[in-house]
């Protein structure tokens, strides 16, 4: 079995906004201090109308941030990431719209989601995360999907799970 | 004792538990229910590996989820959900009625594909996908 220091080697969080600060620090802390890799994106601008939801934006944003963060991520270690693939994944994660926030934590071993939600039913959001899994475990080889859905009310309970890693879960 | 012996006795007495916890006063149980169902689905499969591939040692969900997906694929999206929904049962907010449903849904296509039949010729089917892989019949 691996040790946590074979599990954890970055920490990639995606925030809306400053007011995340210490659940950054907290989480640069809690991974591993300076190894940590963290993008604070800045708030969404809301000067133009016409372009796609901004949740949906958001999450085309992330997916791109994949692929830079693969590139830095391949300094350290030996992730494949096939870009080919991580655009079918933005295309079908982008269905995704009850949701407001999500963070992502990568691993040697795989990609969690933490999805914040306050619309919408959990099991209809959980039914197409089910599908875009599914779909991800045929594009990627040795490289986990895995998500937690957490309705929006419950903050202490994000915190709680977003600093406990990834291998505490299989 | 066959390994898949003992999965078959803990699939029964995790079933009979989930039948316990649903006549519960007002279903104040719907979390262990789902849990229930989910270990129950895991018994059904961790049984057929051992039956028909031979695969006596599976150590985390992860493992269990790729053979899965390479040896019984048609159960694939319906496990996972399942799976998704034990967790969530286990260690998020309050499971709805809709989503233990859901699971019960889940648990009964599990159980329904991984339950061996008989052919009327005699062959032992330990993946019921509707015909015999001997004869071609219809089970």
């Amino acid at each position: 079995m691996s040790s946590e220091k074979d599990y954890v080697k970055h920490v990639y969080v995606r925030t809306p906004n400053e007011k995340y600060e210490r659940l950054l620090e907290y989480l640069a802390n809690a991974f591993g201090g300076d190894k940590a890799i963290i993008f604070n994106i800045p708030e969404k601008s809301q000067e133009k109308e016409e372009k796609p939801s901004a949740t949906n934006q958001q999450l085309i944003e992330l997916s791109s941030e994949i692929l830079t963060l693969k590139n830095q991520l391949n300094k350290y270690l030996k992730v494949e990431i096939r870009e080919e693939s991580v655009r079918v994944f933005s295309s079908l994660i982008s269905q995704i719209e009850e949701i407001n926030e999500v963070y992502a934590q990568h691993n040697i071993n795989g990609i969690i989601f933490w999805i914040i939600y306050d619309r919408g039913d959990r099991l209809e959001i959980l039914e197409k995360l089910v599908d875009i899994e599914c779909e991800f475990e045929k594009l990627f080889n040795n490289f986990d999907f895995d998500y937690r859905l957490l309705p929006i009310s419950s903050k202490s309970t994000r915190i709680q799970v977003m600093s406990e890693p990834i291998y505490l879960r299989k | 004792m066959p390994l898949y012996t003992w999965h078959d006795r803990k699939k029964r007495h995790n079933i009979q538990a989930n039948k316990y916890l649903v006549r519960a006063p007002s279903r104040q149980y719907l979390d262990w229910e789902t849990v229930t169902l989910f270990y129950s689905a895991v018994h059904y499969i961790d049984s057929y590996l051992d039956r028909q591939h031979g695969i006596d040692i599976i150590e985390n969900h992860r493992q269990r989820n790729q053979w899965v997906k390479v040896l019984i694929s048609r159960i694939e999206r319906t496990y996972r959900l399942l799976y998704h929904l034990s967790q969530d049962a286990r260690y998020d907010s309050p499971i709805s009625i809709s989503e233990v449903n859901r699971a019960k849904t889940c648990f009964g296509e599990i159980k329904k594909i991984l339950t061996p039949v008989t052919c009327s010729c005699g062959h032992l089917n330990l993946l019921n996908i509707g015909v015999c892989e001997n004869c071609g019949n219809h089970l």
